[in-house]
């Protein structure tokens, strides 16, 4: 084999290598998880938002066309959220802007990803798979205050 | 003939290789912008 034939060869594997362990610390170190599907319980069908430990929520949110209930959420800064998403009609998206947080809303089944707000802001999500004539109205937020004693939400 | 053959032997392609280095510059930005984008959304 050329010299030069090699030296790319060798510079390519070097860069896939640097590339994949960038993910594996990612995943590892930085705890960074994908969200995980969940089909062996009956989806709830209706939202619910509650209290699991100091900084803890668990948020139970349901899609439909068009409109994702709760629309509004809103949660004391340095809230860590156990979300669980499903779809009462068909398949919707769900995406939160700035946030490593984007699952399917599907019919029968459950999603789940865990997300903390770390800082004070509106943090706007959307339904991110066409669903319909009104798809492009599908949308709401994560309200993060400091001072908040109470989580609300509204639908 | 061994003209030719000396002129083989000593060629490298440096185009090539300049290319192909700032193509792996390229990708690394390209992916480590959006990696440390990612890691900043937490």
């Amino acid at each position: 084999m050329d010299k030069s034939e090699k030296t790319a060869l060798i510079l390519s594997g070097v860069l896939l290598v640097l590339f994949f362990s960038a993910i594996v610390y990612a995943s590892a170190a930085r705890n960074i998880e994908v969200p995980t599907c969940i089909t062996d319980v009956d989806p709830f069908l209706t939202d619910t938002l509650f209290q699991t430990g100091p900084d803890t929520y668990e948020l139970q949110m349901v899609a439909r066309m068009w409109a994702f209930q709760p629309s509004t959420v809103r949660l004391p800064k340095g809230s860590t959220v156990d979300l669980y998403l499903t779809s009462q009609d068909i398949i919707h998206g769900f995406k939160v802007d700035r946030k490593n947080v984007n699952l399917m809303a599907s019919p029968g089944a459950i999603n789940y990803i865990q997300v903390t707000f770390e800082e004070e802001g509106e943090y706007e999500f959307a339904c991110h798979e066409f669903c319909g004539a009104a798809h492009h109205t599908m949308a709401g937020r994560f309200v993060i205050e400091d001072d908040l004693d109470e989580p609300e939400v509204e639908d | 003939m061994d003209t030719d053959n000396k002129l083989e032997e000593d060629f490298k392609p440096k185009g090539a290789m300049a290319f192909f280095v700032a193509l792996l510059i390229f990708f690394m930005v390209v992916y480590f912008s959006l990696y440390f984008l990612m890691l900043s959304w937490g």
